[in-house]
């Protein structure tokens, strides 16, 4: 392996896991508070990437104005789902197993959903925002790839002060900890959930039309959310840094086996490596254990 | 005047009657305890005022208003405040992001100005910041404002919590067991506190107590629990010689 090499594919593992980085952000943030595992966030990624698709070809062809519209949309989607899915199961009190169970059912009912309507199609991205490549020196890189590396540094960066400096991030993270307590300082526990959700469905937005954008948009593209996942559990369940180092080392290690191995393989391995790693260090690279979750 | 009236309240959990036909009326301006043996009811009792837990039957007033079927945020934004039996503070948030949780509700800036990070909202979290400041300098906890609540001693969690019910100025103080868990000069300490904010904010407290000498010391009235009635009321002088009071501490043979 020469040195040219390894930062090439560096460079790409970057931008691929800094997608990883978001799924992972916005799959924890939900986990912290609920504790459970939303499968639905895969659910709002697959409708986000067929929207961004939508939006980019019919009405704004420009990148950024098209994704800040899919974002919003995300935004309301998850909302509109943690109204009418979510919020019935935590008033009545079930236990934490209907939330992850129903959150798949919606993952499933989505999929189905556009494999019927639209599974046959084809949904490339306009090709504008495709092609277009720099490079430094030997290095060869997309100018998409570096414009989402920007936008996912921009986002989790504004989401960091937005989580440490203003009230409604401090409440989050108080809810986090605790379930009922904040309630007993004034914080309205249903707005701050519903504004979780809001904050994940944004992530999920931005994560479906690069995927949509990277990829092809097929309706079974909510299932890379598992990388997400994944992220977020290497990176220690609960912690928001860890998924994002996690998400970004993922992808390089990704990348770096794809280029070596071969597209085919690579996922067998980088699973595999799930099996052991959370068998030598079950509370991933932050160092919590997490004893309630679903 | 009249700040809270707990009217007949019932709770019961499954066949069990935590709570039977309590009623008290809370005037502003002083310190009443409950106390009573364990499993008598008393933090059930907190949790029906703040609304962790719904009434079995029964009323509550506060300022006048009927506040039975409010929920437990807006009860506290209304004024009622409270701290907890095994404290409750939030160990992943820095000491003084655990007070800005407590004033978030006081300040005036809505979501769309948050999320777009408007000047206001700038301006308006430099203020809190040095509120919040203010207020941990005279609770003696301002040099550990970037520390995790879990690495501070229990003493001074305890205050941080009592500083974190404070900050939004309540109108009425539910203190759940303060001295648990303190040593003696920790106790005299917090017997301090809370008469000296007591008196200078003029608050309405009630507080449940294990601690004979800090209620006999602080405490207006006491009010005086067992399995879930009240056995007594009156001051602390009348409550000391009450026949009933020894019984249910002391046990029949007195």
């Amino acid at each position: 392996m020469n040195m040219d090499f390894i930062l090439q594919q560096i460079l790409n593992g970057v931008s691929l896991g800094g997608v990883y980085a978001l799924e992972a952000v916005g799959f924890g943030i939900i986990f912290n508070i609920l504790k459970f595992s939303n499968f639905s966030h895969g659910a709002v990624l697959t409708i986000c990437a067929y929207i961004g698709f939508f939006i980019s070809t019919h009405i704004v062809s420009q990148m950024i104005p098209a994704l800040v519209i899919t974002a919003v949309l995300g935004g309301f989607i998850a909302v509109l789902l943690e109204k009418l899915v979510f919020r019935p199961i935590r008033i009545k009190k079930r236990p934490l197993t209907y939330f992850f169970v129903t959150s798949i059912t919606v993952m499933m009912i989505v999929q189905k959903t556009f494999s019927a309507l639209w599974g046959r199609y084809y949904f490339p991205y306009p090709e504008m925002m495709k092609s277009a490549v720099t490079s430094f020196g030997e290095l060869v890189v997309s100018k998409i790839y570096l414009m989402m590396l920007a936008i996912t540094a921009i986002v989790l960066l504004g989401l960091t002060i937005f989580l440490k400096k203003t009230k409604m991030g401090i409440a989050i993270r108080a809810a986090s900890s605790d379930s009922w307590a904040p309630a007993l300082m004034g914080v309205d526990t249903d707005f701050i959930i519903s504004l979780t959700f809001f904050i994940a469905g944004i992530l999920a937005g931005i994560t479906g039309f690069f995927l949509g954008m990277t990829y092809t948009v097929t309706p079974f593209i909510g299932e890379l959310m598992l990388k997400g996942i994944i992220a977020a559990i290497i990176g220690g369940m609960g912690s928001l840094g860890g998924g994002v180092i996690a998400g970004i080392l993922l992808g390089i290690t990704e990348s770096i086996i794809v280029a070596k191995v071969g597209a085919s393989v690579t996922p067998i391995l980088i699973y595999l490596s799930i099996f052991v790693l959370l068998l030598v260090r079950p509370q991933g690279i932050s160092g919590k254990l997490y004893a309630v979750k679903a | 005047m009249e700040v809270l009236k707990v009217d007949s309240i019932s709770k019961n959990f499954g066949g069990v009657q935590a709570v039977k036909d309590y009623s008290m009326i809370q005037n502003d301006n002083i310190i009443t305890g409950i106390i009573g043996p364990n499993g008598a009811g008393k933090t059930t009792i907190f949790n029906l005022i703040s609304g962790v837990q719904q009434l079995s039957s029964g009323k509550v007033f506060f300022n006048g208003n009927n506040i039975t079927k409010n929920s437990s945020f807006e009860r506290t934004r209304m004024g009622i405040s409270r701290t907890f039996q095994n404290i409750r503070l939030f160990n992943n948030l820095n000491v003084i992001d655990n007070l800005k949780v407590a004033y978030g509700f006081k300040t005036e800036y809505n979501f769309w100005q948050q999320m777009i990070n408007s000047g206001k909202v700038r301006r308006v979290e430099k203020e809190v910041h040095e509120f919040a400041m203010s207020y941990l300098t005279d609770f003696g906890l301002e040099k550990y404002k970037n520390y995790k609540p879990d690495s501070l001693a229990y003493g001074l969690r305890r205050r941080l919590e009592f500083a974190r019910a404070l900050i939004v100025n309540p109108k009425l103080v539910l203190l759940d067991e303060p001295a648990a868990g303190l040593n003696p000069q920790e106790i005299h300490d917090l017997i301090d506190l809370i008469s000296r904010i007591q008196e200078e904010q003029k608050l309405s407290i009630i507080l449940v107590e294990h601690h004979m000498e800090l209620v006999m010391k602080i405490c207006t009235r006491i009010h005086v629990l067992d399995f879930g009635q009240k056995i007594a009321e009156g001051k602390p002088e009348e409550i000391r010689k009450n026949e009933k009071v020894l019984q249910a501490y002391l046990g029949d043979e007195v």
